[in-house]
């Protein structure tokens, strides 16, 4: 009797100690799993893909491999426009610089501007001059702004080339603090 | 004192859009004192606890420009903190319990802060100890003059901690975020409030150029910045309206579609209403409900009676269980309903019972509904508004009840609806303001 109790004993040990190194030899260390979405750092930011003024549809995966500040605004929004020369700045400072492990710095300026006129208007306006400016003119109730749960702005996400949301709601010197780790020269 | 005439038995029909968020609005507006910048808040609701915080600001030396009755630009750039000792704000922050509010951001800005005991909705006990907890932990001291009934806060400088919140307080934890924002260092609380107009103001704060995270958990980190700029916010859709409007459609056998409802951050609602047997459909951000003979209320899966009870987000919030209560008076079935977290909200129940309800009050927490399923309609009588959530309720009661119904003190409801009559008439129903 007292031999089967040990010899079950034996069995279980066996076995347990096979699971747990079974684990530990499948569990690979280079293994990595793909973000979820969402809008918390270190998710996968979320899709946009709407049209420019010109009527030109851009979608912000084809910016992989570049560092990108989405940025929530809209004409009408007073604190944005005043954070703009901000952004123009950062803009300025990052388009020529060389990069590592990037392809370079954009801007992804997502509107919730009710019309067109004044959204174009304010682009001129306040000189934002790069590409990426995009809007469905859904004002609070735009998709985008649903997707990354904006109700207030100016609001932004800073996301890594791998799509990754890095840094958010970045004002002044804060783009800077995050980009500049990206750099590895400045021309 | 103003009164509503009723004439009930008139099914609600039509589209209704929700006012924004008074929970959520109370906050915000206290969060523009965090910054000498303009901050344009939109989608306010225009009733009178907004209004009186609104005006609260301005007698501060806040300059108010409101563009419209829901779009208000603030800007704090230059507050008279004397005010805040004078007889004046004594009179009007302690008629407004939101008015507490204004310390997080005033020892934040200015090291120092005073407020008035607050007022608010009778309805038991209210703590206000989870404030100012926080704010000594920050490294506030605090002192209560109970002869002049104000409080006073006053720090050189707050400096980040690590606090776990002796209960997740809404008003608590937005409290201590705004004095936090600011603060030297890093702030983490545990067993924050995560309810959505909480979010909103996280947001909101994080917009303005905050360091918050965790948004929406019950573990908070605040980042302190040295200063916060301005923004522009729009509020939330009130969930308690909408869910009042799921009632009032299934008590009047209305048939109502309610706009734009913000349906992802409605937390259990729609599910506790559909608990009761009331059908609705979710199209887009919209809420349909059908025209409903017959509603009839669900049972535990072996069969015992429904319970509903309330709970801290993301548990079903307590603001509406009178309008669910109500709702049970004339569903197919029973109920019990269970009020954990306020000890008096359910004396309102008399009215109903005066009315033709059944129902049983167990004790200060729990009242057993036994559904009337129609067969017999509530009648209409002359009641008393006893505080705001227990007022719409009354009002719900009496659009389905036979006859005519009068309701005194509905300054109480005006305190949380706007301009309710005038959106009811518009779906049909028979109401009519006495002053």
């Amino acid at each position: 009797m007292k031999l089967i109790w040990i010899a079950s004993a034996a069995l279980v040990l066996t076995t347990t100690t096979g699971f747990v190194a079974d684990r530990v030899l499948n569990s690979s260390p280079t293994e990595t799993t793909a973000p979820a979405v969402g809008t918390s750092i270190g998710d996968l930011a979320p899709e946009i893909e709407l049209e420019s003024p010109d009527g030109k549809t851009y979608k912000l995966s084809d910016l992989r491999g570049h560092v990108v500040l989405i940025d929530f605004w809209a004409s009408w929004c007073g604190p944005c426009r005043r954070e703009n020369p901000n952004v123009v700045r950062a803009y300025k400072k990052y388009q020529n610089a060389k990069f590592k492990d990037a392809k370079g710095f954009e801007v992804f300026s997502v509107s919730l501007d009710r019309t067109k006129d004044r959204w174009v208007q304010a682009i001129k306006q306040d000189k934002l001059e790069w590409e990426y400016h995009v809007s469905d003119l859904g004002h609070w109730n735009s998709q985008p702004a649903a997707d990354y749960g904006v109700n207030s702005i100016p609001m932004s996400f800073l996301i890594d080339p791998d799509g990754v949301i890095i840094a958010k709601g970045l004002r002044g010197f804060e783009i800077d603090k995050n980009v500049d780790p990206f750099v590895k020269a400045f021309k | 004192m103003a009164t509503f005439l009723i004439e009930g038995g008139q099914p609600l029909q039509g589209e209704i859009t929700p006012q924004g968020a008074k929970n959520e609005a109370l906050q915000v507006i206290c969060a523009v004192l965090l910054t000498p910048e303009p901050v344009t808040i939109q989608n306010i609701p225009d009733i009178v606890d907004v209004n009186k915080l609104i005006d609260l600001l301005g007698a501060m030396g806040v300059k108010i420009d409101r563009k419209d009755r829901n779009t208000c630009t603030f800007q704090a750039d230059d507050i008279d903190l004397n005010f805040l000792k004078t007889t004046d704000f004594r009179d009007k922050g302690s008629s407004l319990r939101g008015s507490i509010m204004i310390m997080g951001p005033l020892l934040a800005r200015f090291g120092k802060g005073y407020i008035p005991k607050p007022g608010g909705d009778k309805i038991g006990r209210r703590r206000l100890d989870t404030h100012f907890l926080g704010f000594e932990k920050l490294g506030a001291t605090f002192s209560y003059d109970p002869s002049e009934h104000f409080y006073r806060a006053t720090a050189d400088k707050l400096k980040g901690c690590h606090m776990l919140l002796d209960e997740a307080s809404v008003t608590g934890t937005a409290n201590i975020v705004m004095a936090a924002s600011m603060a030297q260092g890093v702030t983490s609380i545990y067993n924050a409030a995560c309810e959505p107009y909480l979010q909103q103001l996280c947001k909101m704060i994080n917009s303005m150029g905050g360091k918050i995270s965790g948004i929406g958990s019950n573990l908070l980190t605040i980042e302190g910045v040295d200063g916060l700029g301005g923004c522009n916010h729009r509020c939330l859709p009130d969930m308690i309206e909408i869910g009042s409007f799921i009632g009032m459609a299934a008590m009047t056998r209305g048939e109502l579609t309610i706009r734009d409802t913000g349906y992802d951050h409605l937390g259990q609602i729609p599910a506790v209403f559909q608990r009761l047997g009331i059908q609705l459909e979710r199209r887009g951000d919209d809420i349909y409900i059908p025209e409903q003979d017959v509603y009839e209320i669900e049972s535990f899966i072996d069969g015992s009676i429904m319970t509903i009870s309330d709970a801290p987000w993301p548990g079903f919030t307590p603001d509406l269980l009178s309008i669910v209560l109500v709702t049970a008076t004339q569903a197919r079935g029973s109920v019990l309903i269970h009020q954990k977290m306020f000890e008096s909200r359910l004396f309102f129940v008399d009215k109903l019972i005066d009315m033709g309800a059944q129902i049983i009050l167990c004790d200060p927490h729990r009242a057993t509904v036994i559904g009337l399923e129609r067969a017999t309609q509530l009648r209409g009588v002359t009641m008393t508004s006893p505080d705001i959530r227990a007022g719409v309720a009354l009002l719900i009661a009496a659009l389905s009840a036979e006859g005519q119904s009068t309701i005194h003190n509905i300054g109480q409801i005006d305190r949380g609806y706007q301009h309710i009559e005038q959106r009811l008439k518009a779906l049909g129903a028979h109401i009519e303001r006495r002053d």
